[in-house]
């Protein structure tokens, strides 16, 4: 019969030599050991010593010193190769025939997020992306630098940098996610790319998520989300001498209440999701030829948003239905200014004056069915979008479809498969066209068409 | 309130012992109130000439000292994390745990609260708020007021390990500063629920639930059901040193263990080590 000290011997051998991954899961086992009398308190703690030991001497992973307040250590990110066809004709009625944008290129993406998780329910982190535009991550090869084949071309920027404090039963609510910094958002934005929030963007500011469990009816959760983003610090306008500054912030105000009913299965998500959505822009009116411009222009910008996605299993996979339907309040005005040619003038609107309609509208439609975890998984997604010009802006919209102006409608179609639950493929076709193909520049395109063929490694 | 307790006890007449030997322990606020302040009087009295210094704030302290070479017996109510020993193998230096007594944490409520026992599975809903009425659990309808440690002490991580599954708190749930408090706010508050060592099970207005484990036997904390392992929230309360312990700190360990020492352990409120078979 083995004593109680050659059974410790045994065991912490056998522990040992099981590997380092299996000591840092030994655990349980020797709980299950004190339990069974096997051994005593002082043996097993002297084990799980031992077995710490173990590990920080002999594992790469034991050899990260993190401080003690680090409870989670997460590296993510992805890789992505991409062939992109564009074909941009101008909407000018007047443009010479052959003016379009035809080109092909050769892009390529890369992101690395680590996010620390800390005691208390804190989390911090941060994430690296190519490229330097709000709404692409996107670099492109064959783009040549100083010389061919040069990395001077090829940048890493600070994509996310932010602090988050997350946990549940927090004064009344069920669940909390507060985030400062520039971070992604938690908006229901159904449709591809995030249709009315670009999928690359990172927002600069607050954010606020409260949940709140079988709110108005036993089974219906409550979100209620708001945002306070920095546009830009200090404003500075043409009306003041070049390179001063005006003290006052550009924002961006967002307020969306999410009532959802939704279950897990097989790790896709089922259920209906409705969130009324609220988004103004607040900062000095802009002057000069800052008015007829989407992307410097925040004023006259008040619009309401009614996202809505609804999926139901159909022969075992998620079959999903969404929409959103948006109306700024002061699309009208938007549209006038954005018309106008007219420097320091908006027109004031009226259709009997010859101005624009009101264009103060955009939706979405959409249906997708699949869906992209396991090897062999393949999703199927088919889109309508339009967008007038003054109801929304470029600066949030999907960068891929009608090149992210307004003034544009027309569908997406977009296949992926996945080879591996982490490398997949997918090829997505943009058709644009103008809603006012006599609109100034920069409000869409006559004719925008887009074809992407990716290649994804997720890690 | 920061549950800090400074307690320096200097046991000895510095003034006639110009020789005299230090043994500097420091660490939870658990052991530190009671229990080793007895031990080390009561070690004094057979061993002369030997000065304690005995700094109680809190579990994490007393293991960073040891780590950082400022104690020679780092008091702990919870186990060292595998952060804190990798950091200390860092500096050179060998955690070694020893276990000196038990800890079992009673669940209590107001003694005019008509139940008198609990799930463990209802243990963890009213502490992670799941459930905020007493009738939810069988009681008199009303909200339940909680009461727990404060975030600095390590039985108030140890809780949420042994009986809530690692979940957070309730946000209604009140912090106390130590075990007396919150005995005295449950013996208060007919609605009250708070957990306290064993020592504090007797406090006035207070009784203790016995905890229904899944088999459906029932389960009190006492001194068997923490060593034949049942009762399911008993912690071990440890010593650590650096690598064996030797000089003062293996003698006062050694001490400790013994018969004699294990008694002042039971009178102080905790669960002695069971003698080695």
């Amino acid at each position: 019969m083995l004593n109680l000290k050659s059974k410790f011997l045994a065991i912490t051998a056998a522990l040992l030599c099981a590997g380092a991954a299996f000591a840092q899961d030994s655990g349980p086992l020797i709980e299950v050991l004190l339990r069974k009398g096997l051994i005593n308190d002082t043996e097993a703690e002297d084990l799980r010593a031992e077995l710490v030991k173990d590990f920080v001497a002999n594992t790469p992973a034991g050899k990260l010193n993190l401080a003690s307040s680090v409870t989670g250590l997460k590296l993510a990110g992805d890789v992505r190769v991409r062939f992109q066809y564009d074909n941009e004709v101008p909407n000018f009625a007047s443009a010479a025939v052959g003016a379009n944008n035809d080109r092909s290129r050769y892009r390529y993406r890369f992101r690395f997020a680590p996010t620390v998780s800390l005691t208390n329910n804190w989390t911090t982190g941060f994430r690296l992306e190519t490229a330097n535009g709000a709404t692409s991550t996107n670099d492109d090869f064959g783009n040549v630098g100083s010389t061919i084949f040069a990395k001077d071309g090829n940048t890493v920027n600070v994509g996310q940098v932010f602090v988050q404090y997350a946990t549940s039963n927090w004064h009344g609510a069920d669940k909390v996610d507060f985030r400062i910094g520039k971070h992604a958002h938690t908006y229901l934005v159904p449709g591809i790319n995030g249709f009315w929030i670009d999928s690359d963007i990172n927002f600069e500011g607050l954010s606020e998520d409260l949940t709140y469990n079988d709110a108005l009816m036993k089974g219906w959760n409550l979100t209620l989300r708001a945002g306070q983003y920095l546009l830009s610090a200090n404003s500075r306008t043409s009306g003041k001498v070049s390179g001063d500054f005006i003290n006052q912030p550009n924002l961006m105000w967002v307020w969306q209440a999410e009532l959802s009913q939704t279950y897990i299965f097989e790790n896709n998500p089922y259920g209906t999701r409705v969130a009324p959505t609220f988004m103004v822009f607040s900062g000095p009116e802009v002057t000069g030829s800052a008015i007829n411009s989407d992307t410097n222009n925040y004023g006259n910008l008040a619009t309401f948003l009614l996202p809505f996605e609804h999926v139901i299993k159909a022969n075992g996979k998620p079959l999903g239905f969404y929409a959103t339907y948006g109306m700024n309040f002061k699309g009208a005005a938007r549209a006038d200014r954005l018309y106008s040619t007219t420097v320091n003038m908006p027109i004031i609107h009226s259709a009997a004056s010859g101005n624009p309609p009101d264009y103060d509208t955009m939706f979405n439609l959409g249906v997708r069915y699949g869906a992209t975890r396991n090897p062999g998984d393949w999703l199927a997604t088919a889109e309508y979008r339009s967008v007038e010009a003054g109801a929304y802006t470029s600066i949030l919209l999907d960068s891929d479809f009608n090149a992210g102006r307004v003034n544009g409608d027309g569908y997406i179609l977009s296949l992926s498969y996945n080879w591996t639950d982490s490398i997949g493929t997918t090829a997505t076709f943009f058709r644009a066209t103008a809603i006012d193909k006599t609109g100034p520049a920069g409000l869409g395109f006559n004719k925008a068409d887009v074809l992407q063929i990716d290649l994804t490694a997720k890690f | 309130m920061k549950n800090s307790i400074l307690l320096l006890a200097v046991v000895a007449v510095m003034a006639t012992s110009a020789s005299a030997q230090k043994l500097v322990i420091k660490g939870s606020d658990t052991l530190g109130a009671k229990m080793v302040p007895q031990l080390a009087e009561a070690y004094r009295a057979k061993t002369p000439g030997i000065v304690f210094e005995i700094a109680a704030e809190g579990s994490t302290t007393g293991i960073a000292a040891i780590t950082d070479g400022t104690a020679d017996i780092g008091m702990s109510s919870r186990r060292a994390r595998p952060t804190e020993i990798s950091t200390a193998l860092a500096k050179g230096v060998t955690m070694k745990p020893c276990v000196v007594s038990y800890d079992a944490i009673a669940v209590i409520v107001n003694e005019s609260n008509p139940l008198t026992q609990m799930t463990m599975r209802q243990v963890e809903q009213i502490f992670a708020g799941d459930v905020k009425d007493w009738s939810v659990v069988g009681g008199n309808a009303g909200p339940i007021s909680i009461y727990t440690r404060n975030t600095s002490s390590g039985t108030y991580q140890d809780w949420k390990d042994l009986a809530m599954k690692k979940r957070d708190y309730a946000s209604s749930s009140q912090k106390m500063a130590g075990n007396e408090q919150i005995a005295a706010e449950v013996g208060k508050n007919p609605a009250g629920i708070g957990y306290v060592g064993i020592a504090y099970k007797e406090a006035q207005g207070v009784k203790v639930l016995a905890i229904m484990l899944k088999d459906g036997s029932l389960v009190r904390p006492e001194v068997a059901t923490v060593h034949n392992k049942t009762y399911p929230y008993a912690r071990p309360n440890f010593f650590y040193t650096n690598g064996e312990p030797s000089g003062l700190a293996g003698q006062f360990i050694e001490y400790l263990l013994s018969a004699e020492g294990q008694e002042i352990v039971a009178k102080s409120g905790f669960v002695p080590v069971p003698a080695a078979k």
